[in-house]
């Protein structure tokens, strides 16, 4: 095992190889929530409120007690348990008992024999109180006469603040030659996973309850069955099923949809399946956090950067929800790759009555780097430097080089990032000026190039570090096959294929003899999310640590059979072999024959926890906060048309550093699926709301106003650039082959560099996402270039 | 209240027959009368594709279609391609599995059926063709590209699969608040007698009618929907004394394939290649699109400015016709009286009839118009005569606008006057300002599109 992965020929790692769950996919087997049937199964449906602020509320469930087919409806007062979804701070109700914070707040369910009457009964559930005027932006928050929608440990309607501070960026401001100041906005984005949430739930005869569905999280599920059921968590079993894509949005508020499901359960005494209609998802769920970020920024004379200061406000919605740990990654990376020699970083989340908003690809960070990113760009612009090169002769580039918190990194590979995505696009050729002439409609397509950097701690950091570690188990069968059992939900990223490489190259076990098995509670231990891009880190190496164990059992016997030392046993795609006379080899399965036999130990638990990290939160929020990152680049190339002004991405070349691809289609597949994510973040995505955007229907305020696929503007094939993923592999030392993650990093910075680009097209500078063409129309009237 | 029918279609090549409300979603008849759980259900409405399947080689949204129009169709699930095996054995999902374009595998059954449905008639398409046919099916894992790198793979390799034929039954008894009536010619109409008393809708295509119901939104779908899909009165097209007629209920993509529509009618050909998707444009209808009385609807402006009329026909057996820029009273309500149907669109053609269509959309497809804008007019020696122009999605309907018109016709081809065409297009309308865009970029995509299209049919015309 200690020879280096370089030097041998690997069975299994770095080969693009098939998804063992893409078959059942294909074929329409696979099962997911909505799919699945029980024996005297009723339906669940959650009564909403229809307005965004209410206080004083009377829910009336008589008329749907009363409609046909309905076997119970329930309200808070109906919750054995906890009546508050467990998370860092358990301040929002699983069903509202008191108050409606926002649009869509669940406030009973409908227990009936089919969906259609339990849908048609939780219409008529209904709900009255004294209506508010409900705060929909970060500036109403603060205002003196807002509604207090949260109160803990700050101001009025602050759920968490961060700080970070290096050195002194006053002294800085005198002598730097260029200073800019800008302030950037992003928008709600919706998560749009094709499965909406949905969840089973049912108990046995012994009082034990088995929760199954959509989820990314199921120690999160577990914790909230328990809560809301007031049960011990050893008789709550959550099983994952196959799950219709994430991105966050199935981190935490499956916790909801999972404990309603167990709640009506519970009551009804009957399997029940609960799920979500589209509207209602998009109406309730998370999204990412709308952000408002204010960028100080100077460089010298030589085109060095000098100091920051970056004031960060997100849109927390109405509950704390995962808000705190957006808002600390948000923070950590918002000064982002660069050499900056002083620096400060104040932020807050705060409370607003929309649905909360939560965890999605990127987790805050793709607020900060929009701004920062886009602010790069102004201040080379007003030194005169082409980005690219201002970016080259700033970036952390050596193991000496610092973070905003203080850290020093492993091999920080963003130069060779930069490298390699303007070779692909062919920066130096065509990087030009920008555009300034008047904008008719039947001149030619603007063309313009942006780039980017970004980098990406990979796991939970010094903030989340109490949850980062996992665990797996391993049992080699008789036959040869090999069954694991993993913490990690596989969502589509391809979670099950990758710990069946890594089981298979550690056991060299021939890839066919895997299997992964479905996450189960009950049969691993809490390994903490399906979050931060951790999965193959943290499973991958409790998978692992699992191999290995039974690799020595293997390595024993193989050992016997072939007559020679055990530390002479090496492995290749045959199998087991004497290192002094490679020749002969034993396969996998003689070996398991033989080990078995021989009474061997067959199985193993893993288990693995993440280095030491840390963060001065008290403090100067320095720390080492991270335990390694990825690096990342983009450069998008873009046509702007002169008569809709629309912007179209004709290329984009997004690179990588991942340490070690395990299965290189794949991680092409999670880059090309991500920046076509963030391409949406950039162009045309947005949640709209009454009271801040115009309608013509006459609805009160904080009404979301394009709660599905028609008004919500996701890209389809259509609208797709042409996508070049570079994977860069400097191994992580901590990682499982050397890999680290590439769930999130490939979204985080495609707005920006669209951004970047618009400017280099135009000449305009749009600070706020989507970059829509309505924005790009009023920046020309601004002008007057029409 | 519904009554149950008896429906009998043909399902991966065996034979279904369910009883079940008639204006049940094909799709929920799969999946809770025949436990055929691969086709997936993600928005309800049309938009996502996850439902698609085919229906006589054409792909569809099963969540719009209305089980009682299964009928003696040919209809083909995800399930065909499970011939039992360990795994995948057809080339195309092959493919698809060597490419990597599957990750959630929640929209791959109907990706998967798209693509059968494209090449199936299309077994070389180009990747412009791909794209369009896939644009219909959102994905949010791949990014689409290397589902586009599978279906290109599996060129000229493609076969339907041929399933161990199954017989399919089942029964579902629910309580439906819509109760279709099938009509076989429009002269039943004259034979329902109490039409007053209900709340009814006609129905051809289902593409607006089985949205609303799937939302429960029922003050919009009525409790009777008279159903003209099998009238053959609402069908066909054809040229006849210079004018051209077109059945209500011709498809959107029967329009853009039709050679006299082609030729004597490009804007409404425009018009129908962007109305929604693929599966949408197989199962819409022109008349159904008039019906629906939407301020944005796409067949209006082509139709007001190529000067159409619509036909109708009343219960007691009469016919009217009406101009299409009069037929709506409000949004979502046209002037005919309860029991009128729109049977046929029809206008006068010329050779020298030139048209065009522009429509202002936030992205590539799939698109409800911000401003759509249709000019047409006949050039006579080098005069411009009888133009008509047309704007939509900018004031509560499509309207004509009179002064641009007035403006145009008789201008010389050299000098037509745009400027002044543009401002009384833009003095005519009242942009709403709502989250699909604001006043300002309504009023600018009027100028644009009016331009555009104004330079589209002036080029090339320089006698």
């Amino acid at each position: 095992m200690k020879e280096s992965d370089s030097e041998r020929e690997m069975i299994s790692i770095g080969r693009s190889v098939v998804r063992p769950d893409v078959p059942d996919k294909l074929l329409g087997r696979a099962i997911y929530a909505a799919d699945a049937m029980r024996q005297g199964m009723l339906h669940v449906a959650t009564a909403r409120s229809s307005v965004a602020g209410m206080k004083n509320i009377q829910i009336d469930i008589s008329a749907a007690q009363n409609m046909p087919g309905v076997q119970r409806v329930i309200t808070a007062k109906d919750i054995p348990g906890n009546k508050y979804v467990p998370l860092i701070v358990s301040d929002m109700p699983f069903l509202a008992s008191e108050q409606i914070r926002f649009y869509g707040e669940p406030v009973a369910l409908v227990v009936a024999r089919t969906r259609q009457e339990a849908k048609s009964a939780a219409r008529a559930v209904q709900v009255t109180g004294e209506m508010f005027d409900p705060v929909l932006t970060v500036e109403d928050s603060a205002g003196p006469d807002s509604y207090v929608i949260y109160e803990g440990d700050y101001e009025k309607n602050i759920f968490k603040k961060y700080h970070i501070q290096r050195g002194s960026p006053d002294e800085f401001w005198p002598e730097s030659h260029v200073v800019i100041e800008r302030e950037y906005r992003t928008p709600h984005q919706e998560h749009a996973y094709l499965e909406t949430q949905g969840m089973i739930a049912e108990l046995d005869e012994n009082g034990e309850v088995q929760v199954m569905g959509s989820m990314q999280c199921p120690f999160y599920v577990q914790d909230a069955v328990a809560s809301i059921l007031g049960l011990a968590k050893a008789k709550v079993t959550v099983i994952q099923m196959v799950t219709g894509g994430g991105f966050g949005g199935k981190e935490d508020v499956s916790s909801v949809v999972a404990g309603h499901a167990a709640l009506a359960a519970a009551l009804t005494d009957s399997p029940v399946s609960l799920i979500y209609d589209r509207e209602e998802d998009f109406i309730a769920m998370s999204k990412r956090h709308p952000s408002v970020i204010k960028i100080k920024i100077g460089a010298n004379r030589e085109g060095l950067l000098t100091a920051a200061e970056i004031y960060i406000t997100l849109d927390g919605g109405a509950y704390s929800t995962l808000s705190p740990v957006v808002l600390w990654r948000s923070t950590v990376h918002a000064a982002g790759p660069y050499r900056w020699q002083a620096l400060r970083i104040k932020s807050r989340v705060v409370a607003t009555n929309t649905a909360p908003n939560g965890a999605f690809r990127g987790f805050g960070e793709p607020q900060s780097v929009f701004a920062l990113e886009s602010a790069i760009d102004e201040l080379a612009d007003q030194l005169n430097i082409d980005p690219l090169t201002f970016r080259e002769k700033n970036v952390i580039a050596s193991s000496s080089d610092i973070t905003a918190t203080g850290q020093t990194t492993v091999n920080p590979s963003i130069l060779e990032a930069l490298e390699k995505v303007a070779e692909k696009i062919e920066w130096k050729d065509k990087f030009t000026g920008a555009y300034t002439g008047v904008v008719r409609h039947d001149i030619e397509p603007i063309r313009g190039l942006g780039c980017s950097v970004s980098f990406y701690g990979v796991g939970l950091g010094a903030e989340g570090k109490k949850l980062d570690r996992a665990g797996a188990f391993v049992q080699v069968e008789s036959d040869a096959s090999v069954r694991v059992f993993i913490g990690n939900t596989e969502i589509g990223q391809g979670a099950r294929g990758v710990m069946a490489q890594i089981a298979s190259e550690t056991l060299a076990a021939p890839l066919e003899y895997i299997h992964i098995h479905r996450a189960d509670t009950s049969r691993v231990p809490d390994s903490g999310p399906t979050v931060a891009s951790r999965t193959t880190i943290m499973s991958g190496n409790a998978v692992m640590n699992a191999c290995q164990t039974i690799r020595q059992s293997l390595e024993t016997s193989a050992a016997m059979v072939l007559n020679c030392a055990i530390d002479n046993i090496k492995t290749d795609q045959r199998g087991y072999y004497d290192a002094a006379n490679p020749s002969t080899a034993v396969s996998f399965h003689e070996v398991v024959s033989v080990a078995t036999a021989q009474r061997q130990q067959m199985s193993s638990s893993g288990w693995y926890v993440a280095p030491d990290t840390s963060f001065d939160s008290a403090g100067a929020g320095q720390g080492n906060a991270y335990s390694t990152y990825v690096w990342s680049a983009n450069i998008v190339e873009i046509e702007i048309d002169p008569g809709t002004l629309q912007v179209k991405a004709l290329k984009i070349a997004s690179a990588h550093d991942i340490g070690r691809a395990i299965n290189p289609r794949e991680v092409c597949g999670q880059i090309e699926g991500g920046v076509l994510q963030g391409l949406g973040f950039a162009l045309t995505e947005k949640v709209a709301y009454s009271g801040l955007t115009p309608s013509i229907q006459s609805v009160p305020d904080g009404i979301m106003l394009n709660p599905g696929f028609s008004g919500y503007i996701c890209p389809t094939a259509m609208d797709i650039p042409e996508i070049f993923p570079i994977i860069l592999e400097t191994p992580y030392e901590h990682g499982p082959y050397g890999a680290r993650g590439i769930g999130e990093p490939p979204l985080i910075g495609v707005a920006p560099a669209v951004a970047n680009a618009v400017s280099n097209a135009l000449g305009i500078r749009i600070r706020e996402l989507p970059l829509c063409p309505e924005q790009i129309l009023n920046e020309l009237i601004k002008q007057g270039r029409l | 209240m519904s009554k149950e029918t008896t429906i009998s279609f043909k399902l991966n090549g065996g034979s279904a027959t369910v009883t079940a409300p008639p204006s049940m979603s094909l799709l929920r008849v799969l999946r809770e009368g025949f436990q055929l759980t691969g086709t997936k259900n993600g928005c309800g409405e049309g938009e996502c594709g996850a439902c698609t399947v085919l229906v006589d080689g054409e792909s569809v949204n099963a969540c719009l279609f209305p089980v009682c129009h299964a009928e003696g169709r040919q209809i083909y699930t995800i399930e065909a391609f499970d011939d039992g095996s360990d795994t995948v054995t057809h080339p195309l999902l092959n493919e698809f599995m060597v490419h990597g374009a599957v990750q959630c595998g929640f929209c791959t059954p109907g990706v998967v059926m798209t693509t059968a449905g494209l090449l199936h008639t299309k077994p070389s398409p180009t990747i412009e063709a791909i794209k369009e046919a896939l644009a219909g099916n959102l994905c949010r894992c791949t990014g689409y590209g290397s589902i586009i790198r599978a279906v290109q793979a599996a060129k000229n390799t493609f076969f339907m699969p041929e399933p161990e034929p199954r017989e399919y039954s089942c029964q579902i008894a629910e309580t439906d608040p819509v109760d279709i009536i099938p009509l076989k010619n429009l002269e039943e109409l004259a034979n329902l007698g109490v039409l007053e008393t209900w709340d009814m809708r006609f129905i051809s295509g289902g593409t607006d009618l089985m949205v609303y119901k799937n939302c429960c939104d029922y003050d919009k779908t009525g409790d009777v929907w008279i159903d003209l899909s099998q009238c053959s009165e609402i069908h066909g097209i054809r040229v006849e004394n210079s004018k051209l007629y077109i059945g209500a209920g011709t498809t959107w993509n029967e329009l853009v394939r039709d050679p006299h529509v082609r030729q004597y009618a490009p804007a409404l050909v425009s018009a129908a290649k962007q109305v929604g998707s693929n599966q949408i444009r197989a199962r819409g209808t022109l008349g159904g699109n008039l019906g629906n009385a939407s301020p944005a609807g796409d067949a209006y402006p082509p139709l007001i400015a190529l000067g159409a009329e619509v036909k109708t026909c009343a219960s007691d057996g009469n016919h009217r016709e009406i101009p299409v820029d009069q037929l709506v009273v409000r949004p979502g309500k046209t002037c005919l009286n309860t029991g009128e149907c729109i049977t046929e669109i029809s206008m006068s053609i010329g050779s020298k009839m030139r048209s065009g269509f522009f429509k202002s959309v936030p992205r590539c497809a799939q698109a409800l118009a911000k401003v759509s804008v249709a000019i047409a007019f006949k050039i006579d020696d080098n005069i411009i005569r009888t133009p008509g122009i047309a704007l939509g999605a900018v004031g509560k309907k499509a309207f004509r606008v009179i002064n641009a018109e007035q403006f145009l016709d008789g201008r010389s081809v050299d000098s037509p006057g745009i400027d002044d065409i543009v401002s009384a297009c833009i003095e005519a309308a009242e942009p709403a300002e709502d989250f699909r865009a604001t006043r300002e970029y309504r009023i600018h995509m009027i100028d644009v599109g009016v331009r555009k299209t104004m330079n589209e049919l002036l080029s090339g015309h320089s006698e």
